[in-house]
């Protein structure tokens, strides 16, 4: 795994991609175009499970079978301990995976794709960027 | 296990695999296919979840597009949220900075 990841993929991304919301689906062809890669936190695979259907599963489970999408888990080792960071942003933002995806962003300096820009933002800065999509 | 094929290629790109060492030409094509066959693997998926405006294969455009979104955090933007962190996490801003710096290495490690 090198350089930075295209985006992060917040809850609402994996929700909208499994929706069919074309937004997504343009950040992910544009990493694989690319050789690049998305970064999916865990957390946010887990959010997004316990809103989804059990009919859906299986095409989360097929997005994370694609090398492009790579679920990075939080660490907790002595080379970096993500765990406190993770759980200020995420107390900033209002909900975890908003947390653990703002965390990811900024080690990367990697856009966010989210359908909650409030929350990214309030864990970030103002400013931070974002591609927002809808959840239907 | 491998299995030996041979192909017909436009005169432009078989100079690309003729300039190549020869142990690497192998490997090369090997990538390239894996490569589109990723970006093939993620349309089909795409469609399958409901997508109607999948944009085709671009990877010159892409590499561009990936390149802007990747401009799009500054410097400056880095710097702030570093501050913002140390803020929200009540340590001291040069530890932040460390850290994450040490953690762009960690991550490649992963």
């Amino acid at each position: 795994m090198t350089g930075n990841p295209r985006a992060v993929l917040d809850t609402g991304a994996v929700m909208a991609y499994a929706h069919g919301v074309d937004t997504v689906g343009e950040v992910l062809v544009q990493a694989a175009d690319a050789k690049a890669e998305v970064w999916l936190p865990s957390t946010c695979l887990i959010e997004a499970y316990s809103h989804l259907d059990f009919d859906e599963f299986d095409l989360v489970g097929l997005l994370r079978a694609n090398p492009v999408v790579v679920v990075i888990p939080p660490q907790s080792a002595s080379n970096g301990d993500d765990l406190p960071g993770i759980g200020g942003m995420a107390r900033r933002a209002g909900r975890l995976g908003a947390g653990h995806a703002a965390f990811l962003a900024m080690s990367r300096a990697a856009e966010v794709v989210t359908s909650r820009p409030d929350q990214i933002r309030a864990a970030l800065l103002d400013d931070w960027p974002v591609i927002e999509v809808l959840t239907p | 296990m491998t299995k030996r094929v041979t192909i017909s290629l436009p005169d432009d790109v078989a100079a690309r695999l003729e300039a190549l060492p020869p142990r690497q030409v192998s490997a090369y094509v090997a990538e390239t296919i894996r490569s589109r066959a990723a970006a093939d693997d993620m349309r089909a998926l795409l469609a399958k979840a409901g997508m109607k405006n999948i944009p085709p294969y671009d990877p010159i455009g892409a590499a561009a597009k990936v390149a802007e979104a990747r401009a799009s955090v500054t410097d400056d933007m880095l710097e702030r949220a570093y501050a913002k962190f140390a803020e929200i996490t009540g340590r001291d801003i040069t530890d932040v900075k460390a850290e994450f710096e040490a953690r762009r290495t960690a991550f490649d490690d992963r």
